[in-house]
This record gives structure tokens, C-alpha cells and sequence, in this order.
């Protein structure tokens, strides 16, 4: 091989891996976002057919109070609400820290057909875990929340992070 | 030494100190530029000498080093090819410049100089936390001197005379839980704790809920009435406690009592006794007969309510004077002749005033303004006073409806 | 005083670093030597200013100077005295001023350590690093400026206490190691855009930049490694590797910069690849820069709060599009200047370094497209929310660079130009027998999935085949003994780095594997008494119990460990509550080590059903990540000390030929 046929080479090579590579990002895109939605979304989204029971994704909003129910087998019923609307969500597994009523929660699982929310993972807003910042930007939105909290900076050098030190703010809510 | 002064002859040094490293290089010859190839040539030489290495060594094939010194050879040829070439150029360069470099050196210092001066703040010490702390006392910082005490207190708690001392600094700081706390720790640390300490440990409580007497108080006074029998502070807090739970008549009761049993010199008889009459008046009994007119009430307008009565009007709220001052002039008030007190209510009208002037933004220091100008007769200024107000608070709705409910009562029209 | 002296001096090094940029930029455009010298007094000078200015804000921190904004607001008088120092920077202004130290420490370096290098090429690279400097410093005069003072009379007598998150020793010193990291790969930046303004990429160039990269690759790894360490025992999430978007910024300028370590080898022992190198050196800093970015402006915990508040972000944003953006126009407009030499067989150890270069090069894109497509979706659809998780980056990352962790051994033992893709297979026939061999191992004895099987036979691969490529070069059991300790000891530098950092991957692989297939967790609500078996421990709750530290209230949890019936040990999980207003509680981690890895046990809050919540991990073998870490850092540290970094020094050659070429 020439050296010229040896680049040209190389640069379809390169030019067919970056297509691979390209298709594979974009495929593990589609598979694996998820959505964020609070339950007016989910209502709103559902009216207009652009959201089907069975997809996968993240409900956030405040545990409506007087929801939380323990069933027999293990199984805990609760309800999410941003105040306008109120989506029951059922949940088998250990609770988080900081799950209360009245406290942000985020919960990823998928919706029923029968417009109950099954959920497999629930974070609570304070739990070191996880602050679900979606659910203070959309809350803040509604003006639920009064005070913004700009100060995020130190925690946000560490690794990990984002997330505690986002709770770390939230602590003034 | 003054320390703007060391500020700016240690700013000062360190500019001499950059200028001076900046500025002597230029008075050194330059060095001869080597061409860049003579570089180039100290790297290729000392490749081919660890590729001569590894050879030695095996750790490469013999057919790669051969490829490899090829390569390195022809590059120490290209380099050497360019050194010639660049010889003559190079040794040319190096004239000139020094003058640009002069000035540009000489601008660090000036535009450095220039923004900090916008930015900073020349010479203002530094404020370490300890040296603070230690110099408290002569710089009068009280909340400095109540954050040493803490310190001692924080290794030594069961010290009763830091705990003393404490109690009535964190009240005029106006921290009242902080004072009850600390109040309560002398009352357990004390062998034998005497009425006046459960009276002082009582009175924060009230302090701290804004004038409400909890009931932790009153067993406080209580306890201090049995240390002391006819202490009157308890009973007149305790009467006063009564007074709250709507008792009015046991409180009206103890009340004359208390009057009839103080001692005609005791200042704080004019204040009991007005409260005597109010109760009468609501319980419909006979009024007694009350010092009463425009100088004393003018002196409650101007001041806060007083410590003892029922909450906290907004009047006394922040930007007031902290109770203790308050109590601090009425007391001063109360011995003094007519004129001097006439003189101190003016005085106080007229501070009050320009302390407006300067913070607007105090709803209740407005209102007492307006109060006692037209206490004090000054129609025309106690007029001005509302009219002003009422432009600070123009986007105010509360407030405006509050000036002019106030106006309405003591019959000014703006 | 000291704190307004510290003010005055950043002012000053603001000057300096201005001087820094134009006076040897233009020595160097106009070929004038006296201007091209005076980079070095000017380096020298900028850096004692910085270190006099962060030394200020150190003291003022030392010293609980409450006059001092920056102080009040991130510490506290009750502070172990490690943490007031520490403190200086977990913070944004003061780490912003760290990251300037950090840079201005590496220009310091270079003036001082390069008598080899060209003075054309040393002053343009001078000034390139004084231009970043100048950026950052007006950064922090103006917009970020740690000295700002509480007005007299109205000085707070106790700060607001500083990120309890952040009081441990591991994570005091990840910032440092990290900007060491982030800031070393300016040096490379600052070569990259001096050889563009020259025009010359050589065998020489990439000489003088490969120590600088090195430095900045162990910076980076040791930075990355500590951090994933705190997180693995401070967050109490039992991981170790989370992808959050603060990880990633810190990962990328990793991948780049391990990608350019390889492609310079290739630049200075082949000559080839020159425009790619170049290119990478600037994609490595804008990386680092992009990190900067985005853990500086806030925008990652919010895009609302940045655009609150965005005059810190655009600022930065600023820096950022004129440093990537002007080095990727010189790169266009001048990377045709930079000529080819040296062509190579796909084969070879150019073509295993290309091969390296373009699947980090994939897994970078990755990473960037991952971490930045829910801020962009954000922005565009105007507030939509979505995530993109640990599964998009495990598929997309782990698909990319699995093929590279395959090839990986056969890489060193490829020779230049022409390789022998069969004898190299013969040279790792050990290596491949024991991978195959702890697969099957692995799949029979413990279960476990195909893939985890599969895991473990590479990170053995990786481990074997690093190993056996060492015995080749040094004959172990083909010379004699003799011969054989000679050659271990003259091994050069360079040759250990990778055998070290090579074997390092390997044990990364084999702890992730591991400890992620293997893991047994239990998250369960104990109340005092309860007993949990987990991975053949068994845990026992004991209770709970409030105990004051220094500057905080501790919730102690008590086990106690059994195993086969006997007591192992007690163990203590707390949650801390600090004083000051950032009373978020974080959680200590109670970790039993054994051989076999860790017992993980980290309390959380009361739960919701009653007890105490608990969590419970075995991570087996985890400590082979550190150890891999270790190894890599160690290995950074080792090609660091070797000879041949530092070139000798050029002289006015006199005679005709400076070497006679081949025999």
C-alpha cells in the first residue's frame, strides 16, 4: 500500500468506527433517558397522547399528607401532588431517610393503566442520596418554594457531589 | 506604627521589589540566542544515546534500531542543515525594545495601584477572631466580651460568676434566650439561690416572649415571692400575670395593694398607679387620683413601651431602643425636675427625629414621632411628620392605613 | 493588613501576568532576546504575588477573620485547625484563587526547569501561560474576589461554617491534586499554541511537552482517585463511581489526557501524528477548562440558578469560548504548516497509539454528550427535564473502551512502523492462558454472570499480560539470574511507568468487576437487637447514641460484627450535625476490612415504619481499586523521575557534525 492509500484508509476507518460510535450514543440515548415529570404533566402529557402508560419515568412533587399507607404484603401506597394534581404511586421496598409527608419526593417507575404509578425507586428530597433538583426547579416554578438558593459553590469541587451539596442548600427550604 | 502607614510602606516594598525584578534584567546584555535547531540537536542526541542503550541492553530488536538511528540520523542532519542556516539571522537580533520595556514595566505598579485603590481598602487591619476577643473590653465590643465569656463558660460551666456576668450582657444584646438560658444555668449553680435571681431568671422569660408571661415565669416569681414575702417586682409581675389570664380583678386587687404598700419615693409607683385607674376605669370602680399629663405621656410616646407591659406594640419593635435604655431614662426621667425633663422628652422627640431621617424605613418609629410631637403641642411638626411618612410609605398599604388611623386618633388631618 | 497586602499583591500579579503575556509575545514575534528573557523574571515574580495573596487569605482563615466575607461566610471559629487551612479553598473564590496559585506554580516550573528549551519557544509558551493567567486573575479581581471586606462595625463574631461534606482529610486534598491536574495540561495548551504560532512540531517538541503531560496525568489520576475514594466512604451510597456530572468534568480532561500522553510518544519516536497531538493538547485544557466551567458556575445544580445569577458563569463561559475558541482558529489556520513524516503499517505501535487515541477519543464524546445533554435538552425545550443515568454511560463508555482494554497488552510489545501481530500473540500466550483460565474459574466456582466472568478475565489480562511484556524485556527465566537483575535495574523510568500504570488498569478493572458482581446489600430499618447476616458476616445493632465532636454533634450507631459465631469487632457508623448555618448532616461509613474486601455499614435517618434506617454492603476486592489507582499514580511518578525527561542542555555546537549517524 501507498502511504496515500494507507490515509485514506485510515480516515474511512476512522470515519466508519465515528459512525458506529455515533449510532451507539444515540441509541443508549433513547434507551436510557428518562423523563421528569410532575403529576400536571403527567395528566397534561396524557391528554394530549404524548405520554403512554408502561413508559419509564420520574415523578416529582411533595408526598400529599395523609397518603402514606403500609398494605399487607410489604407494599406502601402514598400519594404525589404539585398541589394541582395528585397522582397515587405504590411502592414495595425500604423508604428513604427523609421521606414525610409534606416533603419533596421523586419516585422513577412507570405508570399503570389503571393511572396509578408504580414505583421502583423512590428518593426523598434531603436524603443525602439524591436532591432532586428537578423537583425544587419545577416547585420553585409553581412559587411553592420562596427562596431561591444561589449558593451551591463549595460542595460542587467534590465529586458526587452536585447532589449533596444541592441538598446542602436545599437545608434553608 | 500607624497601619495605613506600614500598609503603604510594605504595599510600597513590594512594588520596588517587582519594579526592581523586572527592571534589572534590562541592564544585563542579553544572552546570545542559540538557534533553535542547536536544541533540536541536544534532543536528538541524546535519543540516539538511549536508543545505543537499549541496544546495549537488548530491550530492542536489531532490525528496529536500525530504523529508529535511521530516522534519528536524518533528523540531527535536518537540524544541523537549519543551524547554519539560522546562524547569521539569529545573531543579528536582540537590539532595542528596552525602552517599550522600561514603560511597560513601569505601568504594572501604576495600574495596579490604580484599580486596587478602587477595590480595596488601604490599610484597614485585619480582625483575627482572638485578638478581637482579647481587646473587647477596651474597644467596648460587647459582643465580643459575651463571646470570650461563652469561651471561658464553654471549658468551665459551672462557673456561677461567668454565668452572672453573662445573663445581663446577652440581654442587652437583646438575645433574651440566650439570657434565660443563662439565668436558669446561675439559678442551678447557686447554693442558695435569693428572689432576685428568680426575679431577673423571670423577668427574661417575659422579655423573651415579647411581654407574655409564660408560666415557667410565673412559678419563677412565685418561687422568689416565697425567698422574699412582699418582694414587689414578683408581685407586680404577678399581677400582671393575672392581668393576662383575664383575671382583672385579682389583679386590680394586688395592684392597689402593691401601690399601698411601695414607699412614696419609689418611681415606679407613677406607672403602677396609671395601671390602678385603667382598671378601674374598665372595672368601673372609683378612679383614684393619678399624676397624669402631657409630660409623662408624652415620654411613653416617645419611648417604647415599657418592659412590663403586655406585648410588644410595634412600636417597641426593631430599630427601637432596647428596654434596658428605655428603663435606663425613665428612670433618669423620673428623678429629675420638670424642666430638666422637659428638656430630656425634647431631646429624645428630636433624636428620634433624625434618626428617621436617616432610617425612614421604621413604621413604629414614625408612629411615636407623630405621638409625642403632638403630645408636646407641636401640631405643625407632628403634621409634617405624617406627611413624610406617608411618602415613605407610599407603596405601603399597612402602613398608610396605620399613620392614618393614628392621625385620626389624636385628631391631626395631614 | 495582612488580608488587604494579599489584596493589593493578586492586584499586582494582575499587572505582572498582563506583562507576562506582551513583553515576550512580542520579544518573540520580533525576535528580540532582551524582551524574550525578561518571561522569566516576570514568571518568577507573578508567582511569589499569587503565593503571598492565597498565603494572605490562608491566614485569614487561620486566624477566624470574620472581617473577611469570604471567611465569614465558609468557616467557623470551632473548626479543627486542619480545616480553617483547608478551608482557604472549599470554597468557590478561595479555589478559584488555588486554581491560580496552581497555574502560576507550573509557569514558575517552566521558567525555572527549561534551560533546554528554545528561547522563542519558551517565551511564547510563557506567554501563552501568562495570558491564562491574566484571565483567571481578572476573574478574581473582579467578579470572585475573595477579599472583600464586612464593613467596619458591623463584623459578625462567628462564620457560617464551612461544607461539612467537605471536613475530611481525603477531600482537603482532592482540590489541589485535581487543579494540579486541571492546570498541568496548560502547559501542554501553552506548547500546542507556541509550536502553532512557530509552525514546527517535532521529535524535539514533543520531547519538552511529554514531562509536562505526565505531571499533569499523575495530578489528575491522584486528584480523580481520592475523590472517588471519599465518595466511596463519606456519601454512604456504598459506590464509588457515580457519573454525576461533577465526576465527568473531572474524568474528561482524564480521557484527553491520557489519549495525548500516547499520541506524543508517537510525535517524538516517529514524528507522525503531529497535527492530531497538537489538536489534543488544546482539546485536553478546554476540557479542563470546561470543568472548570462547570463546577464553578452553578449551572450543573441548576440552569435556573445560573441564569439567576449569571454574571460568575458567563464570565467563565467567556474564558472559555476565547481560549478553545482561539486555539482551534490558530489550530485551522496553521496546522497545515506542521509537516508529515513517517508513515506506518496498520500494525505496529503507531497503529495500537492511534488505536488508543480514537477509542479514548469515543469514550470522551461519550462522556461530554452524556453530561451535557440534559443541560442543553433543558435550555432548548425551555425547561424540560430529563436525566441521563449510570445505565447510558455504562453502555456507551463500557462499549468503547472494553476493545481498548483488550488490545491494550499487545500494544507495548508491537514494534515501530512494522509490527508482527503473531509473534506478538505468541509473546502473551501466558497471559491469555491465565484469563481464560480465572473465566472459567470464576464461572464455575462463583457464579456470577457470563459478563462478570468475562470482566475478571480482562482485568487478569490486563494484570498478566503487562506483567509477562515486563518478563519478556527483562528474560526472566530465559538469561541468567545475573543478566537478569542487570536488566531489571537498568529498566529505564519510562519502561516502569507503563508497566506500573498498565498492571494499575488492570486492577481497576478487576475491583470494579468484582465489587460491583459480587456485592451483597442490605437496607433495612433495625431497631437495637436486630441481627442481619450479610456476605457471612453477621450484624448485630446495638443501639444508638449522641456523641459531641469538636464542631459537631455526632449520631452514633453501634454494631457489633460477628462471624461463625465469634465476635469480629465493633463498629460505629455516624451522622454528623455541624455548627454554623450548613447543618446538613453527612454520614462516616463504618468499614470492616478483610482480604476479602469490605463490610460496609452506613446509618441514615429514623425510618419511616419506625427503627433506624441501615445499610449494609459487602464490597469484595474494592481495595483492588485503590491499589490499581495507586499503581497508575505510581507509575506517573516513575516515568516523572526518569533520566531521559531532562535533556541536556544546548550549546553553540562549533564543529561541522554533531553525530556521526548509524555505524
Amino acid at each position: 500500500m501507498t502511504r496515500k492509500q494507507q490515509r485514506t484508509m485510515l480516515i474511512l476507518g476512522a470515519l466508519v468506527f465515528l459512525g458506529l460510535a455515533a449510532g451507539l450514543v444515540l441509541y443508549a440515548l433513547r434507551d436510557t433517558l428518562v423523563f421528569f415529570y410532575t403529576p400536571s404533566e403527567v395528566s397534561e402529557k396524557l391528554a394530549q397522547k404524548e405520554l403512554q402508560p408502561g413508559v419509564r419515568l420520574r415523578l416529582g412533587g411533595l408526598v400529599a399528607k395523609g397518603s402514606v399507607k403500609l398494605l399487607d404484603d410489604g407494599v406502601i401506597r402514598f400519594a404525589v401532588t404539585d398541589t394541582a394534581k395528585t397522582l397515587p404511586v405504590t411502592f414495595k421496598g425500604i423508604l428513604p431517610d427523609l421521606f414525610r409527608e409534606g416533603q419533596g419526593v421523586v419516585a422513577e417507575g412507570r405508570l399503570q393503566p389503571d393511572g396509578t404509578f408504580v414505583a421502583d425507586t423512590v428518593l426523598a428530597k434531603h436524603d443525602e442520596k439524591y436532591m432532586p433538583r428537578e423537583v425544587a426547579d419545577s416547585l420553585k416554578k409553581k412559587g411553592l418554594w420562596q427562596h431561591v438558593q444561589k449558593e451551591q459553590e463549595a460542595a460542587s469541587s467534590a465529586p458526587g457531589a452536585t447532589t449533596a451539596a444541592a441538598a446542602a442548600a436545599s437545608s434553608g427550604y | 506604627m500607624d497601619a495605613n502607614v506600614m500598609f503603604w510602606l510594605l504595599a510600597g516594598v513590594m512594588m520596588a521589589v517587582v519594579l526592581a525584578l523586572l527592571l534589572l534584567p534590562l541592564l544585563r546584555r542579553p544572552g546570545r540566542a542559540l538557534a533553535r535547531a542547536e536544541y533540536d540537536l541536544a534532543v536528538y542526541r541524546d535519543q540516539l544515546r538511549e536508543l545505543e542503550q537499549e541496544v546495549e541492553q537488548g530491550l530492542i530488536g536489531k532490525e528496529e534500531a536500525e530504523r529508529a538511528r535511521n530516522a534519528i540520523a536524518r533528523r540531527i542532519l535536518a537540524a544541523d542543515k537549519a543551524r547554519q542556516q539560522a546562524q547569521a539571522q539569529v545573531d543579528g537580533a536582540g537590539r532595542g525594545g528596552v525602552l517599550a520595556a522600561i514603560g511597560a514595566t513601569l505601568l504594572v505598579p501604576v495600574a495596579a495601584l490604580a484599580f486596587y485603590l478602587n477595590t480595596g481598602e488601604p490599610g484597614r487591619p485585619d480582625m483575627p477572631l482572638q485578638q478581637r476577643l482579647a481587646n473587647a473590653a477596651q474597644n467596648n465590643d460587647l459582643a465580643a466580651l459575651v463571646k470570650r465569656a461563652e469561651q471561658r463558660l464553654a471549658t468551665n460551666p459551672d462557673d456561677l460568676r461567668g454565668w452572672l456576668a453573662l445573663a445581663p450582657a446577652y440581654e442587652q444584646l437583646g438575645r433574651m434566650d440566650k439570657a434565660v438560658e443563662a439565668w436558669r444555668k446561675a439559678i442551678e449553680l447557686s447554693e442558695k439561690p435569693d428572689a432576685d435571681l428568680y426575679n431577673s431568671y423571670a423577668e427574661a422569660l417575659v422579655r423573651a416572649s415579647q411581654g407574655r408571661i409564660p408560666d415557667q415565669a410565673v412559678r419563677a416569681f412565685r418561687k422568689a415571692l416565697d425567698l422574699a414575702p412582699g418582694n414587689p417586682m414578683s408581685r407586680y409581675y404577678l399581677a400582671m400575670a393575672d392581668l393576662q389570664a383575664g383575671r382583672r380583678e385579682q389583679a386590680y386587687d394586688a395592684l392597689k395593694k402593691l401601690l399601698d404598700d411601695l414607699p412614696q419615693d419609689v418611681p415606679a409607683r407613677r406607672t403602677i398607679a396609671q395601671q390602678v385607674q385603667q382598671l378601674a376605669m374598665m372595672l368601673g370602680k372609683a378612679p383614684g387620683s393619678l399624676p397624669s399629663g402631657p409630660v409623662a405621656m408624652a415620654a411613653q410616646a416617645s419611648s417604647s413601651s415599657s418592659a412590663s407591659s403586655a406585648p410588644a406594640s410595634e412600636a417597641g419593635a426593631a430599630g427601637g431602643p432596647s428596654a434596658d435604655a428605655v428603663r435606663e431614662r425613665m428612670r433618669a426621667m423620673q428623678n429629675a425636675s420638670p424642666q430638666e425633663r422637659m428638656a430630656m422628652i425634647r431631646n429624645m422627640v428630636e433624636s428620634l427625629d433624625a434618626r428617621l431621617q436617616e432610617d425612614p424605613d421604621d413604621l413604629g418609629g414614625w408612629l411615636r414621632l407623630i405621638r409625642a410631637r403632638k403630645v408636646l403641642g407641636e401640631d405643625d411638626k407632628a403634621r409634617a411628620a405624617l406627611k413624610r411618612a406617608n411618602e415613605v410609605f407610599a407603596n405601603d398599604e399597612e402602613a398608610r392605613r396605620k399613620l392614618e388611623v393614628l392621625a385620626a386618633q389624636i385628631g391631626i388631618a395631614p | 493588613m495582612i488580608v488587604e497586602l494579599g489584596h493589593f499583591a493578586l492586584v499586582l500579579a494582575l499587572g505582572v501576568a498582563i506583562y507576562l503575556t506582551l513583553v515576550p509575545l512580542y520579544g518573540a514575534a520580533t525576535g528580540n532576546v532582551r524582551l524574550m528573557e525578561l518571561a522569566v523574571p516576570a514568571a518568577i515574580v507573578k508567582f511569589f504575588l499569587i503565593a503571598f495573596s492565597f498565603a494572605a487569605l490562608t491566614v485569614a482563615y487561620i486566624n477566624s477573620d470574620f472581617s473577611v466575607l469570604n471567611v465569614w461566610q465558609n468557616s467557623h471559629s470551632a473548626k479543627p485547625f486542619i480545616y480553617k487551612i483547608t478551608g482557604t479553598w472549599a470554597n468557590h473564590e478561595g479555589s478559584m484563587l488555588l486554581w491560580v496559585l496552581v497555574l502560576a506554580s507550573f509557569t514558575l516550573a517552566i521558567a525555572l526547569f527549561s534551560g533546554n528549551l528554545p528561547q522563542s519557544l519558551k517565551a511564547r509558551v510563557l506567554g501563552v501561560q501568562g495570558s491564562i493567567s491574566t484571565a483567571f486573575l481578572v476573574y478574581l479581581v473582579t467578579v470572585s474576589s475573595p477579599f472583600v471586606r464586612i464593613p467596619e462595625g458591623r463584623v459578625p463574631l462567628e462564620g457560617q461554617g464551612m461544607n461539612p461534606l467537605l471536613q475530611d482529610p481525603a477531600l482537603a486534598m482532592h482540590p489541589p491534586m485535581l487543579y494540579a491536574g486541571y492546570v498541568g495540561f496548560s502547559v501542554a495548551f501553552a506548547f500546542a499554541i507556541a509550536a502553532l504560532m512557530e509552525g514546527k512540531v517535532d521529535s524535539a517538541w514533543a520531547r519538552w511537552v511529554r514531562p509536562w503531560t505526565l505531571a499533569a496525568w499523575t495530578f489528575l489520576t491522584a486528584g480523580i482517585a481520592l475523590g472517588s475514594w471519599w465518595a466511596y466512604y463519606e456519601l454512604g451510597w456504598g459506590g464509588w463511581w457515580f457519573w454525576d456530572p461533577v465526576e465527568n468534568a473531572s474524568f474528561m480532561p482524564w480521557l484527553a489526557g491520557t489519549a495525548l500522553l500516547h499520541s506524543a510518544i508517537v510525535v517524538e519516536k516517529r514524528n507522525s501524528l503531529k497535527t492530531w497531538t497538537v489538536l489534543l493538547a488544546i482539546i485536553a485544557f478546554s476540557f479542563s477548562l470546561i470543568g472548570t466551567f462547570l463546577v464553578r458556575s452553578g449551572v450543573l445544580s441548576s440552569v435556573h440558578a445560573f441564569a439567576v445569577d449569571p454574571e460568575r458563569g458567563v464570565f467563565i463561559l467567556g474564558i472559555l469560548a476565547f481560549f478553545i475558541g482561539g486555539a482551534l482558529f490558530l489550530y485551522a489556520a496553521r496546522a497545515h504548516t506542521l509537516k508529515l513524516e513517517g508513515g506506518f503499517e496498520p500494525v505496529s505501535r503507531e497503529g495500537a497509539l492511534v488505536l488508543n487515541n480514537v477509542l479514548l477519543s469515543a469514550a470522551l464524546a461519550a462522556v461530554f454528550i452524556g453530561t451535557l445533554f440534559p443541560l442543553a435538552y433543558e435550555a432548548v425545550t425551555g425547561g424540560e427535564k430529563i436525566t441521563v443515568g449510570a445505565p447510558y454511560f455504562n453502555l456507551t463508555f463500557g462499549t468503547l473502551i472494553i476493545p481498548l482494554l483488550v488490545i491494550l497488552p499487545f500494544g507495548p510489545l508491537l514494534a515501530w512502523k512494522r509490527g508482527n501481530l503473531k509473534g506478538t500473540f505468541r509473546k502473551l500466550r501466558t497471559a491469555a492462558a491465565l484469563a481464560a483460565f480465572s473465566a472459567l474459574v470464576t464461572a464455575l466456582l462463583f457464579g456470577g454472570s457470563i459478563m462478570a466472568a468475562l470482566g475478571v478475565a480482562l482485568g487478569v489480562w490486563l494484570v498478566a499480560g503487562a506483567l509477562e511484556e515486563w518478563a519478556h524485556r527483562v528474560m526472566l527465566f530465559k538469561a541468567p539470574f545475573k543478566v537478569v537483575r542487570n536488566r531489571i535495574f537498568s529498566m529505564p523510568g519510562h519502561m516502569w511507568a507503563m508497566t506500573l500504570a498498565h498492571a494499575g488498569v488492570g486492577f481497576i478493572v478487576l475491583g470494579a468487576i468484582i465489587s460491583t458482581a459480587w456485592k451483597s446489600e442490605e437496607i433495612r430499618a433495625l431497631k437495637p437487637g436486630d441481627r442481619v447476616p450479610i456476605a457471612g458476616y453477621e450484624v448485630v445493632f446495638k443501639g444508638e447514641r449522641e456523641v459531641p465532636g469538636p464542631n459537631y454533634l455526632a449520631l452514633q450507631g453501634m454494631f457489633e460484627i460477628f462471624k461463625d459465631g465469634r465476635k469480629v469487632t465493633d463498629a460505629i457508623s455516624e451522622k454528623r450535625t455541624f455548627l454554623g448555618r450548613r447543618n446538613m448532616p453527612t454520614t462516616e461509613v463504618a468499614l470492616v476490612y478483610s482480604w476479602k474486601g469490605d463490610l460496609y455499614i452506613a446509618i441514615g435517618d429514623q425510618s419511616a415504619l419506625g427503627g433506624r434506617t441501615v445499610r449494609m454492603y459487602f464490597e469484595p476486592f474494592i481495595y483492588l481499586l485503590w491499589i490499581g489507582a495507586l499503581l497508575m499514580v505510581f507509575g506517573g511518578i516513575t516515568g516523572l523521575l526518569d533520566r531521559r525527561f531532562r535533556v541536556g542542555v544546548a550549546e553553540r555546537t562549533e564543529s561541522r557534525l554533531a553525530a556521526q549517524p548509524a555505524e
